[in-house]
């Protein structure tokens, strides 16, 4: 714990601008959703609005880009400024094991990224609570949450690419990860949730493929 | 256990191309070991090597008596790091990087590194990304410092440093391992700089270990010999190096005394054999690896 909390401190000071960049961008968006439903609600009444939900239309659907963004954002923000002079060596000479350490810097971004889309879930129940009734809030929760763990696929894979040493491979898990996260995200958007299994699977996936990329990275593989 | 590096019959491929053939070195406790070599000898890949970020085709090399492969925690925080270029996290400033390394070593030092910095005239918030590369290279040497490490491995700490940084990094760290009794496994393009650092020094040539001698026995026995010959072509002879045609005149280079390489001469009728001894450590570099 004592040395995820130290590592902790450096991804911390490499990432806060980039954390705010996408709390800002997850702000606008409920600013947006918020001046949407309350226009909506003005011009054709609150009642007219619920019957829309009732008929399957989707106020979310413009936050699906969220969890895309939040994920590349936060992988790129990670692992770019370790690759850049090859500075990751420094970070796996630091005195602890390599999987430790690349544990430890994986599991602050999925903290980090979690957190962000935990403030956007309590910030969208309240916003939605005020124009619709609770069984509707709760389908779009729904929705909103499933993105947010298909997010984790970007986020793994992302990481994976930025790490892996050889160009070849970098393709490779490129396009594993580009079919991945289409397969999520799709599977998401159309709220297939039986296929959510397969999505918990991918995100796992991407981070174990991150691990490996390391060990690759470590090994010198040219 | 005298031996703080040793390295066994190394041999190492990129692809097809042969970069070393069974090499073998050991660096002792206390010395400062210097690698030289021509750009493409493998010098870096070395470093990779000992730092475990690099696996041999074949052999294997251990510092602290354990595989580098498998470094333990404990033997990392024993080894220093210097990356080429003088690499650091510049997403830091000048507390902050202190802040973070300090955390990770049970020997922190932190009065080590503010000395250090103190005489670079920077502020305690300035960003590493916006020093210079003489400034940067202070912060490390500084960081490197204050961890205490037992061995130091310097890749290139000459790089990118006008001559005034690369006296004063040169000063600093002989200060700091003279004091401490570590041990130091460095690589440098500057060859005059190692001069007044290194114990020892090896040469690599491509694909093998050309010299491995102490610094000063290079330094008082090499020697550059001058001389008139009528022949045109005198091939490789053992015992003289690189002997060739400049202007004039030829040139060889020799361990060996006057008398010894007026006698491995002799089928060649030269006339005028001078020595020049007190070689610089770069001209014996020359006269070993060959301008070419």
């Amino acid at each position: 714990m004592e040395f995820f909390l130290s590592l902790s401190y450096k991804e911390w000071i490499k990432m806060r601008l980039f954390v705010a960049i996408v709390l800002a961008l997850s702000l606008a968006l409920l600013v947006y959703i918020y001046t949407d439903l309350a226009h909506q609600e003005r011009m054709e009444g609150a009642s007219l609005l619920v019957y829309k939900f009732i008929t399957g239309y989707h106020v979310l659907n413009t936050f699906i880009k969220l969890p895309l963004i939040a994920s590349l954002t936060l992988a790129l923000s990670q692992f770019l400024p370790e690759m850049f002079n090859k500075r990751l060596k420094l970070t796996l000479h630091l005195p602890a094991h390599e999987y430790d350490i690349i544990g430890s810097m994986l599991m602050f971004g999925v903290l980090i990224y979690a957190a962000i889309m935990l403030l956007t879930y309590v910030a969208l129940s309240i916003t939605l609570s005020s124009f619709l009734p609770t069984e509707y809030v709760y389908i779009e929760l729904m929705a909103f949450l499933l993105w947010a763990v298909a997010g984790l696929t970007v986020y793994g894979f992302t990481s994976a690419v930025c790490i892996e040493p050889t160009l070849h491979n970098k393709i490779n898990i490129a396009l594993i990860g580009i079919s991945a996260t289409v397969l999520s995200f799709w599977a998401e958007y159309v709220r297939a949730t039986y296929l959510f299994p397969m999505t918990v699977v991918l995100a796992a996936s991407g981070l174990l493929m991150s691990v490996y990329a390391t060990s690759r990275f470590k090994r010198g593989i040219m | 256990m005298n031996e703080i590096i040793r390295c066994e019959n190394i041999t190492h491929y990129y692809g097809n191309k042969l970069i070393y053939k069974n090499i073998n070195f050991d660096v002792e406790k206390g010395k400062i070991l210097g690698l030289l070599g021509k750009n493409g000898t493998g010098k870096t890949t070395i470093i990779n090597i000992l730092n475990g970020y690099l696996t041999p085709t074949e052999g294997c090399c251990t510092i602290f008596g354990h595989d580098v492969r498998h470094q333990t925690p404990e033997d990392k925080a024993r080894i220093g790091l210097l990356l080429e270029g003088h690499v650091q996290y510049t997403f830091f400033n000048v507390n902050q990087i202190e802040r973070f390394y300090s955390r990770f070593y049970p020997n922190w030092n932190a009065d080590a590194y503010y000395d250090l910095i103190k005489q670079l005239h920077i502020g305690e918030h300035q960003r590493i990304s916006s020093m210079s590369c003489g400034q940067r290279s202070q912060v490390a040497l500084g960081l490197l410092f204050a961890q205490d490490p037992e061995l130091l491995i310097l890749d290139d700490f000459s790089m990118g440093l006008d001559p005034g940084y690369r006296r004063l990094f040169i000063e600093r760290l002989l200060e700091f391992v003279r004091n401490g009794n570590k041990t130091v496994f460095l690589t440098s393009h500057i060859i005059q700089d190692m001069e007044m650092l290194i114990d020892d020094c090896m040469v690599f040539d491509y694909g093998r270990v050309l010299l491995h001698k102490p610094t000063a026995e290079i330094m008082n026995t090499f020697c550059r010999y001058t001389f008139d010959s009528a022949s045109e072509e005198i091939p490789p002879i053992v015992g003289l190096w690189h002997t060739a045609r400049v202007g004039n005149q030829w040139e060889t280079y020799s361990f060996q005394g006057e008398e010894m390489v007026r006698s491995l001469l002799n089928d060649y009728a030269i006339k005028n054999l001078v020595c020049h001894s007190h070689l610089s450590l770069e001209d014996a570099f020359i006269g070993l690896t060959g301008k070419y």
